[in-house]
């Protein structure tokens, strides 16, 4: 009985208007996705490369001095990803750049890169703007008559009437819908691949495969969830444009309105310290442990390395960076938590729940960039244990170590491939699928949730 | 008679659940959007105060002329609670430094201090009417004619003595008379929250153009309401038009926009400003080995060889605030300034010209994307409001071009007064006060020392400060809403025209249609 429903179901969407409106968008969106993509991707690609060309030259030049090697605030952009035209994970507009030295990993930026102030924000098209707008809609758009529809031309009760279960009647509306959906996502993701392929600027490796087979596990899940909200307004009300007028105001609840809230009540929530407050911490501290060294902190010889007020200076200094550090660090601590509180606060929202299930699952966005602000710090150890060594070689040099100036620290030549080099790590795919495990459980149980809802008040329904 | 029928579709909609449904989600969306808008607004007028008091203190606190780096800044428009436009992607002062002409403002430019929360999405009021108004707009004119035609009420009402295009007319009226209470009741919280919080205050200007955005949305609306009967007119039934209305609404509002940006984007290239910076460092490293060779040829003319400075506080191409330090010493920083400032003002001049090429490239490839993504009628709600709140791209790069003339008006005065060769540019002494000896400039440390007593080693306050009354100073000269509507006046066009074609469309499909 489920299969004849299914097969009723799809032959219905089949001849309906709404079903090439539907294959239309589809197939424009997943065209212009790919278009773009390749070409962001490839101008992203030669800037980061020209970039590291140019830094190398930067880094040979510096590298006539080991104190001005080791104290030097790098830049670290973060690579283009390919697998951006499945999810761009907001990349573009959280930070993306960290700047450390031997000493300390001071701060994060998001690089103007590419960007364009001047324009309107608006976000970039890639298979997940797809799911999350166009198919979280069109999902309401198949589903909003399923019993609403029945329901206004008398048919629900004709159908009920037969022995047909009322479980499998709404399973099979909803599983028809969902097998359509799907169908136009591999339909998309196929003619997105081909395009992508043909412009052989994105390499589709056996680790891209499983992100798109990942990807299609979490939009079935998005689609699934989706078409429940549609039947369940359907089974709600006794009119189909009544159940689709409440359809498309959950949508945009779910879609607009509840990130925006959650973003309005981030700060009133977990408040966090501003920048002015947090300058003015710095500052303060740095007064009081200027107050705490005697005079003769702030002169200098320049010929003449083993001054001892060097050593005065130099611990001087470094107590002002581990000032500030201290100050930073919680300060960035809190931004952390706000941010993952407020993510938290929107999972309530399966849109998000999907993002943050590709966002773990391509290992991109905030993921990225917090493996790689912890990972930083571990090579930073690395690269000042690296110094200190390369230092204490130096007989001219007395080892007083401070973090911005070179008058106490070796200033010889050094030979730049022996310095430890930073490269990102790459998160393998099982680890990443078992970390976005929690959103598809998540979403599942969502799903779960709507069809038990909708199940629960169909039964109720009475045909007389 | 079009008052009539617009009187009784008025009513019938009013009462509908449509309606009631979209009233109640904007009753409660725009206060509080409006109310967490105001709270930014307001953190944004005291980091201004607090910009433009440091601004002023630069002249007001100098005591040499090397110290005043000037620093414009604009202060936040109220009107941004309405449309933030690119507000908060762009920052809201400039630094006008000699080395530099700034590309870029600075200052705030995010809405939130945490980076990350860009991450989600941030509305503001303009969005709220733009998703929500034409939603209900799409949802109160999909019926308008096919629903009359379904029940056939269409035929016995054109039966009887009614113009068809008196009908019509009725009929859109009707609808439109139903937003001007739900827009009129936005409006008036939104005026609500505006009056009791204290920061802000709006002028007549700010009057006038808050009335052109409401005759502006209401244009806004009239595009959905003419679509929707347009679709109405033509479609069989009122299901196949609702379908075919909300994939025309999800279409123009989400899809096209995000589409049309993203392609015209990646059309209309711009170089990466990170590999501009790497140029421009170029042009920087050519002037330091000028910079080099100006000091052996300035060292050999004055015979100086070692360069003490007794008591400095920063450094510009030189001491900044350089004092107690002998003659020689004194006479040569004074020469380096001298013939280093010219250059340092000329490398600026270089490196805007690669500055300025850059900036181009983003206002084209802004002007594509905006004529682009305006081919839906919510981007051109979007930036016709953000021009008349002031926080389009055209208000700012007004803004910044006065900053840059500023600057060129502000080192133009310096070289004017030969301000660069004078000793009161980088030293509070006048040239008779300059020591001759190392000990005679020393004791004068020590006696400084003794009857100013200094807070800290930097603390120099006690040395006086110049008189900055000549100096040219920076003030803002706001655009017009005439200059500003009229950079928006072909999207402008564009959307007048397609209404009128609409009108003209949907009357000819309601003249053709056969009553039998």
């Amino acid at each position: 009985m489920l299969k004849t429903i299914i097969i009723r179901e799809l032959q219905n969407h089949l001849y309906s208007l709404r079903f090439i409106f539907a294959l239309i968008l589809t197939l424009f969106l997943f065209g212009v996705s790919s278009m773009s993509f390749i070409a962001e991707y490839k101008e992203q690609k030669n800037t980061h490369e020209q970039g590291m060309v140019k830094f190398q030259e930067y880094k040979k030049d510096l590298a006539k001095n080991a104190s001005r090697f080791a104290q030097n605030r790098t830049y670290l952009p973060l690579a283009p990803r390919n697998s951006g035209f499945i999810a761009s994970c907001q990349e573009e507009n959280i930070p993306n750049t960290i700047i450390y030295s031997a000493f300390n990993v001071f701060n994060y930026d998001i690089s103007e890169g590419n960007k364009n102030p001047f324009v309107l924000p608006l976000k970039s098209v890639n298979w997940e703007f797809i799911l999350v707008l166009l198919f979280s809609f069109l999902a309401i758009i198949f589903t909003f008559d399923a019993v609403s529809g029945e329901k206004e031309m008398r048919t629900l009760a004709l159908g009920l009437s037969n022995p047909v279960s009322r479980g499998i009647l709404c399973a099979g509306k909803l599983i028809g819908t969902v097998i359509i959906l799907t169908m136009f996502v591999v339909l998309g993701i196929i003619v997105s691949v081909l395009i992508l392929l043909f412009s052989g600027q994105t390499m589709i490796t056996y680790t891209t495969v499983a992100e798109i087979g990942g990807f299609l596990l979490l939009s079935l899940l998005l689609i699934a969830c989706s078409s429940c909200v549609g039947l369940l307004t359907s089974v709600l009300s006794y009119r189909s444009n009544t159940s689709l007028l409440i359809g498309l105001m959950v949508w945009l609840i779910l879609l607009l309105i509840i990130p925006h809230t959650t973003l309005l009540l981030s700060n009133r929530l977990f408040p966090v310290e501003s920048s002015e407050v947090i300058i003015q911490n710095t500052n303060n501290s740095r007064k009081t442990i200027e107050a705490g060294f005697p005079e003769g902190k702030w002169r200098s010889e320049s010929n003449n390395p083993f001054t001892p007020d060097h050593q005065i200076r130099a611990n001087m200094q470094m107590e002002f960076m581990l000032g500030e550090k201290k100050i930073r660090d919680n300060w960035y601590n809190s931004q952390f938590s706000q941010y993952l509180n407020t993510s938290k606060m929107t999972l309530i929202s399966p849109m998000f729940i999907f993002e943050m299930g590709n966002e773990h699952m391509l290992n991109g966005g905030f993921q990225r960039f917090i493996n790689n602000w912890n990972d930083l710090h571990t090579y930073q150890e690395q690269f000042l244990t690296w110094f200190k060594a390369f230092d204490s070689k130096d007989d001219k040099s007395p080892h007083w170590y401070n973090p911005y100036e070179d008058y106490s620290t070796s200033k010889s030549k050094v030979n730049i491939d022996e310095v430890p080099v930073y490269s990102e790590r790459i998160v393998p795919f099982t680890q990443r699928l078992s970390r976005s495990g929690i959103y598809i459980a998540l979403l599942s149980i969502y799903t779960a949730i709507l069809f038990y809802i909708s199940f629960v008040l169909f039964i109720r329904y009475d045909v007389r | 008679m079009i008052l009539h029928i617009a009187k009784k579709d008025f009513l019938d909609n009013f009462t509908s659940a449509r309606f009631v449904a979209g009233f109640l989600l904007c009753l409660f969306l725009v206060p509080f959007t409006v109310y967490t808008g105001t709270r930014l607004y307001e953190s944004r007028v005291d980091k201004y105060q607090r910009d433009a008091r440091e601004a002023d203190e630069i002249f007001t606190k100098a005591q040499v002329y090397a110290q005043i780096q000037p620093v414009a800044v604009i202060q936040p428009s109220p009107l941004t609670i309405f449309s933030k436009g690119i507000s908060e992607q762009v920052g809201s002062k400039a630094s006008l430094s000699n080395s530099e002409i700034p590309t870029f403002a600075t200052g705030i430019t995010t809405m939130y201090e945490n980076q990350f929360l860009n991450r989600f999405v941030s509305l503001d009021f303009i969005n709220i009417l733009a998703i929500i108004l034409s939603l209900i707009g799409v949802f109160l004119s999909y019926d308008i004619f096919s629903r009359e035609k379904e029940d056939g009420t269409l035929k016995l009402l054109l039966s009887n003595n009614v113009k068809r295009s008196d009908f019509f007319l009725g009929k859109v009226s009707g609808i439109l008379l139903t937003f001007i209470p739900l827009l009129l009741v936005c409006y008036i919280l939104v005026f609500i929250i505006l009056w009791i919080s204290p920061s802000v205050s709006l002028s007549a200007d700010d009057y006038a153009r808050i009335l052109l955005l409401f005759v502006f949305s209401l244009l806004y609306l009239s595009f959905f309401i003419l679509l929707g009967s347009y679709i109405s007119s033509k479609a069989g039934t009122s299901s196949t038009s609702l379908i075919i209305n909300l994939f025309i609404w999800c279409f123009l509002l989400f899809l096209l926009p995000n589409s049309m940006s993203y392609l015209g984007k990646n059309i209309v290239k711009s170089d990466n400003y990170s590999i501009v910076r790497m140029n421009t460092m170029d042009l920087d490293n050519e002037f330091w080995k000028k910079y080099g060779e100006l000091q052996k040829q300035v060292k050999a003319e004055t015979g100086m060889v070692y360069t003490n400075w007794n008591l400095c506080a920063g450094w510009n191409y030189g001491p900044v605030l350089l004092c107690f330090t002998t003659h020689d010493v004194m006479k040569y920083e004074r020469r380096m300034h001298e013939l280093t400032a010219p250059m340092v003002l000329d490398y600026a001049g270089k490196k805007w010209h690669l500055q300025e090429v850059y900036l181009n490239q983003l206002f084209h490839q802004q002007k594509i994307v905006k004529y682009l993504s305006c081919l839906s009628p919510s981007e051109i709600l979007k930036y016709v409001s953000s021009s008349l709140c002031k926080s389009d791209m055209e208000n700012h790069v007004d803004f910044m071009n006065q900053a840059r003339n500023y600057r060129e008006q502000f080192f133009n005065y310096y070289k004017e007064n030969k301000i660069f060769s004078s000793y009161n540019y980088f030293s509070p002494h006048k040239e008779s006060e300059i020591p001759k000896t190392q000990e005679e400039a020393m004791k004068m440390v020590a006696q400084w020392r003794s009857t100013a007593k200094p807070e800290s080693t930097f603390d120099l306050s006690s040395l006086g400060f110049i008189s900055t009354a000549g100096l040219p100073r920076f003030t803002y000269n706001e655009r017009g809403i005439i200059d500003g509507l009229s950079d928006q006046l072909w999207i402008f066009a564009g959307l007048i025209s397609a209404c009128v074609v609409l009108i003209w469309i949907t009357y000819s499909s309601l003249i053709k249609y056969d009553i039998r």
